[in-house]
């Protein structure tokens, strides 16, 4: 009676710690809860409509700050984007592709002295087109995330040049 | 359990007694398997046709993490190449070392203006690339699948610092 007793409160210290954990997340998880919601954003698991693909695009551009600085030699992007440029991408990507994903790995987040996230990872996208053809991109990315109105959202986005031709 | 009912070393062997030695045992083996397939020959599957025919896409390699430590990198090495971390790698073939000029003509690959014999290129390829020399402390890596137009393959010099082993076969 007193190992159950024992084991119950275990347990009941083990919960509530874990949902304080969960409901107050340090700084770094914040940043990393963004990447997982963008690729969860960005995942495209069959043939959607044009009200679907431009909700889902919208959703997208919310990830990024109004003004976002992009380097991405291998896109010919180097620049300042607009949430609605990248919300004219996103919907371009989506209707080319009728299955895509996006996703992170060895996410590494340290904070500047000014409160900005620098965010490293990999990122590997993978899809495949409506004419059946399929493509997978692996880069290193480079990010700034800032708190804005609560929320991190991504200021400045670098494809870092791994390979150097 | 019948048939092991005359063979105690093997019942012993295949259901040992659940006690403190045994747990110290299987603990001793766990450890040891994630240190030896961690950090020495780190198990991985190919994805993508870069390095297509020599490693096919979805075939299963080990990667000998420590070979860089103890040699440098040699022309005609297969490397893994690490991005942000080693969960995704590039696998590539070094075809030119710090100093030496490359260059691709008419799908020819020269190195300091020499044609190279690459048996491992099996299909067409049409590139042409200007001659460029490799920096100090970089390799020059490229895919074996050269089929593919020149702008869609991932190569070029990397840092050695990258290379971070080479598939065991």
């Amino acid at each position: 009676m007193v190992t159950a007793r024992r084991l119950a409160a275990a347990c009941a210290v083990l919960a509530v710690g874990w949902g304080l954990w969960y409901a107050f997340p340090t700084r770094a998880r914040q940043v990393k809860r963004v990447f997982k919601a963008l690729s969860s954003a960005a995942e495209k698991d069959g043939p959607e409509g044009a009200v679907v693909m431009a909700a889902a695009a919208r959703k997208i551009s919310t990830f990024f700050a109004p003004e976002c600085r992009v380097e991405a030699e291998a896109y010919r992007l180097s620049g300042t984007v607009s949430r609605e440029d990248v919300m004219r991408y996103a919907f371009a990507a989506r209707e080319r592709a009728r299955v895509s994903s996006l996703r992170f790995y060895d996410l590494r987040v340290v904070f500047g002295p000014e409160g900005d996230a620098v965010a490293e990872a990999t990122v590997r996208l993978e899809g495949t087109s409506e004419a059946g053809d399929s493509w997978r991109e692996v880069h290193e990315i480079r990010c700034v995330l800032r708190k804005a109105d609560g929320e991190w959202v991504f200021a400045e986005v670098v494809l870092v040049d791994v390979l150097e031709r | 359990m019948r048939i092991l009912e005359g063979h105690p070393r093997l019942k012993a062997f295949l259901f040992p007694p659940m006690n403190a030695a045994f747990l110290i045992r299987a603990s001793a083996v766990a450890l040891f398997s994630a240190l030896f397939f961690g950090f020495v020959l780190r198990p991985f599957v190919v994805r993508g046709e870069s390095m297509d025919p020599t490693y096919r896409d979805g075939t299963f390699h080990f990667l000998l993490r420590p070979y860089y430590l103890f040699s440098a990198p040699e022309r005609g090495d297969v490397v893994a190449v690490r991005l942000a971390g080693e969960r995704v790698l590039l696998l590539k073939r070094v075809v030119a070392l710090a100093g030496q000029e490359v260059s691709f003509r008419g799908g020819t690959l020269f190195v300091d203006g020499v044609a190279q014999e690459e048996p491992y290129v099996k299909g067409p390829c049409d590139w042409d690339l200007p001659p460029r020399r490799v920096e100090a402390g970089k390799v020059y890596v490229v895919g074996d699948n050269r089929s593919v137009p020149m702008e869609q393959h991932d190569f070029g010099q990397v840092s050695v610092h990258r290379l971070v082993g080479r598939p065991l076969w």
